[in-house]
């Protein structure tokens, strides 16, 4: 009962979304770049929230993953213009990288995994930056050819749009593209993936190490393995999330690995509340209208990066466990607890 | 008795939100159809172009309000959906994407790095939305990189390398060349056309030095020119990294010991740089100061732009506001907004606007226009009017025809549509 709650809200949420925003001056396009955004978040969340690892470098694998996504359609494969293939690509070079930059780097705590992850980052950086034969440096990846979707019988472009229809204040359906269909699916998938996990004795494991790696480690896990796990499955989604937004936007530069956008994920996960499922998302709804909405405003619309700070500055002192953490701390208090006291002794039912 | 509203927590919150929700809410009356054009200006108000951004942001203003104040475009009036590109590819086609989808901007206009007029001309393109790039010097735009929706009147490196070509060799002579480049599109392409010029009549390249935009700190590449003693010292940068990299180089003394050119400069580079742009050679498509002694329209244009802001126009800010100009010109003998329609009466349009008459070639969507070579004059010897602007002198005016890529050698393959 409690599954099909979850995927009926979820999947209505979804359904709604393009239009609840436009009320207050969102637009679909916004929709489908918040839920594309947002998986990068959602992946990092594991780490943050799940694994208590704060890597400041998720951007490598979210710019790799969009150059990878259109250098297959560009470079690598471009007779096969096709959405599976360019993100199959992007995600096992990303799920690779990360796997061997997690065994690199897990082994260290706090502050130093958080520079450790940054140096590597700031090395995929120059790497895109330097290697103009391939990536053009600072002048980013035009794509003109659209990929398309195989669906066996047919392919679908997802550019185009769905028919006119009317909906008053809450815009046009017309306005919204497939892409949003399709961005909508794989967020739905990626939320239920996540709640799977984390609700899984590999979640609670994980959540055990984070409270108490020592203990952990003498009821005989092997935290290591959990860890690079959490990294290489962050990474995965990363990529997954960059790949898809590149592929949006035809488009990529070398900006999606700089510092700004690491940060940017620690940002929206923060926000919107770690340990949550739905946070990260929210975090990055909010965010990225602040971004792309505020950001027009005639009179304040300057300052929105100041309306940003001030947000990320009153969550932390006001709500630390982020927009929706807050709203239910008991029971994630709780979880955390039963989180703890896991061993495989006792197991789990 | 007198009663006064004390709102408790929850009235409070309520009353934000729904404050929030009304001002919020404001942007989206931009769509409304048909009353209003909505036209997206696209263009740096932060990073190493916000000068160049800002000045072309208070040229529109004026070219707009102008335009409405006059009854608009075919009755219609103008509104702008402003975006701040952050001179970075991805930013910028993002703001054009959401000018389109959200404001139903029927025109984008903007500029002041060719890597992001390309990124914009290509989803321009793809969305059939016209686009009037304003300060991009690269070839690109209109060359390899050239697209149907896109116009560029600004002059190109091509241009300014063939127009320089004499000058350099006369002024600066052949000798050991350094050169400081801007590591996109635009500094590749000025580099490119430099050494195509000047290599093949003996001037020897000793080294470039690829610096990303948004470089603050030039020591390292100066102090490798100063230990290759160089006669010339190129510095391909533009807007605050060329201040910062000219202000560096008079610090290592190169200013003196070597000859210095800047291939693309404007007034707030200029004014950034002071008496050490003093000397020095540049080129740009125009300068308030010749421009507005010559041309009465270039005229009109900057004292209204001096009367509104109280300092002359940039180049770039003329670029912009003629842009405006010739789109709503293109609407209005098209009579329509079909952007193929209005493309159709682009191509080949003669007109004369704030400069010698000039045309916009068919084949890449190039105006063709002249482009000026000038040198620094030093600070002492600029007179009392705007001295931070009236940075130069003009030595040469070459037409726009004589330096422009030709159709043989261009590698411009537009679409049909």
């Amino acid at each position: 009962m409690k599954q099909v709650g979850f995927y009926g809200f979820t999947a209505l949420g979804l359904l709604l979304f393009p239009f609840a925003i436009h009320p207050i001056g969102g637009y679909p396009g916004l929709a489908t770049e918040i839920l594309i955004v947002g998986i990068a978040a959602i992946g990092f969340n594991l780490l943050l929230g799940y694994a208590g690892l704060l890597s400041y470098g998720q951007a490598m694998f979210y710019g790799v993953g969009s150059y990878m996504a259109l250098l297959t359609v560009q470079r690598f494969f471009p007779q096969w213009p096709s959405i599976w293939l360019s993100l199959l690509v992007a995600i096992v070079f990303v799920t690779v990288m990360a796997l061997v930059i997690g065994l690199l780097t897990v082994r260290l705590y706090g502050i130093y995994f958080a520079l450790l992850t940054l140096a590597f980052a700031q090395m995929f950086y120059f790497i895109v930056f330097q290697w103009k034969s391939l990536t053009r440096g600072d002048d980013g990846l035009q794509v003109i050819t659209n990929a398309t979707l195989q669906l066996g019988f047919t392919s679908i472009d997802l550019t185009r749009t769905f028919p006119d229809f009317e909906l008053g204040p809450f815009g046009n359906l017309h306005d919204v593209h497939y892409w949003y269909a399709f961005a909508a699916i794989i967020t739905l998938v990626v939320l239920a993936f996540m709640r799977a996990l984390i609700r899984s004795q590999f979640g609670e494991i994980l959540a055990a190490i984070r409270e108490n790696e020592e203990r952990s480690t003498f009821v005989g896990f092997d935290p290591l393995r959990y860890k690079v796990a959490a990294f290489t499955i962050a990474g995965m989604l990363t990529g997954l999330s960059g790949g898809l937004k590149g592929l949006y936007e035809a488009s990529t530069g070398v900006d999606t690995l700089s510092i700004d956008m690491s940060g940017s994920f620690v940002i929206f996960a923060v926000v919107g509340g770690i340990k949550t499922l739905f946070g990260p998302l929210v975090g990055t709804g909010l965010i990225m209208y602040l971004q792309n909405v505020v950001s027009g405003n005639p009179v304040f619309g300057n300052g929105w990066r100041l309306i940003e700070g001030l947000i990320f500055v009153a969550v932390i002192v006001f709500l630390p466990g982020g927009l929706l953490g807050s709203f239910k701390k008991k029971r994630a208090h709780a979880a955390l607890a039963n989180a703890v006291r896991v061993s495989p002794v006792e197991g789990r039912p | 008795m007198k009663t006064t509203f004390k709102p408790n927590r929850g009235q409070f919150i309520g009353g934000g939100i729904a404050a929030s929700a009304a001002t919020f809410a404001g942007i989206n009356v931009i769509a409304a159809p048909m009353k209003e054009l909505v036209i997206g200006l696209n263009v740096p108000q932060t990073g190493s172009y916000s000068d160049q951004g800002a000045d072309q942001l208070r040229a529109y203003a004026l070219a707009i309000d102008e335009i409405n104040a006059a009854g608009g475009v075919m009755g219609m009036k103008l509104k702008r959906s402003i975006g701040d590109d952050q001179t970075k590819a991805s930013v910028a086609t993002e703001n054009a994407r959401r000018m389109i989808e959200r404001d139903g901007a029927i025109m984008i206009t903007g500029g002041s790095s060719t890597g992001t007029a390309v990124a914009v001309s290509k989803i321009c393109q793809e969305k059939k939305i016209i686009f009037m790039a304003t300060l991009t010097h690269g070839d690109e735009t209109t060359d390899e990189s050239c697209h149907y929706h896109t116009f560029r009147r600004y002059n190109n490196a091509h241009m300014s390398a063939r127009s320089m070509a004499q000058t350099l060799l006369t002024k600066y002579g052949t000798g050991r060349w350094f050169h400081i480049t801007a590591d996109y599109t635009w500094g590749h392409s000025v580099y490119d056309n430099l050494i195509e010029v000047l290599e093949p009549k003996g001037a020897k390249t000793i080294k470039n030095v690829l610096l990303p935009l948004g470089t603050t700190d030039f020591s390292s590449a100066l102090s490798q020119a100063q230990a290759a003693k160089p006669d010339v010292l190129v510095i391909t940068e533009f807007g605050k990294d060329m201040v910062n990299a000219l202000n560096q180089a008079a610090q290592f003394g190169l200013t003196k010991s070597a000859k210095i050119l800047v291939p693309l400069a404007d007034e707030y580079m200029a004014k950034g740089t002071g008496d050490n742009f003093a000397n020095v050679v540049t080129t740009a498509p125009f300068y308030w100061k010749y421009h507005a002694e010559k041309y009465p329209a270039a005229k009109k244009f900057v004292q209204a732009f001096i009367r509104r802001y109280g300092v002359p126009p940039s180049n770039g800010a003329e670029n912009a506001y003629t842009d405006i100009y010739q789109w709503k010109s293109g609407i209005e003998r098209s009579g329509s907004l079909d952007p193929a329609k209005f493309i159709a009466k682009m191509e080949g349009h003669k007109f004369t606007a704030t400069k010698e008459p000039e045309y916009w070639r068919a084949f890449d969507h190039q105006g063709i226009n002249s482009c000026l070579v000038m040198e620094g004059v030093p600070m002492a010897q600029r007179g009392a009017e705007y001295p931070a602007f009236a940075f130069a002198k003009v030595l040469e005016v070459h037409d726009g025809e004589s330096v422009s890529i030709p159709q043989s050698t261009s590698k411009c393959k537009i679409e049909t549509a």
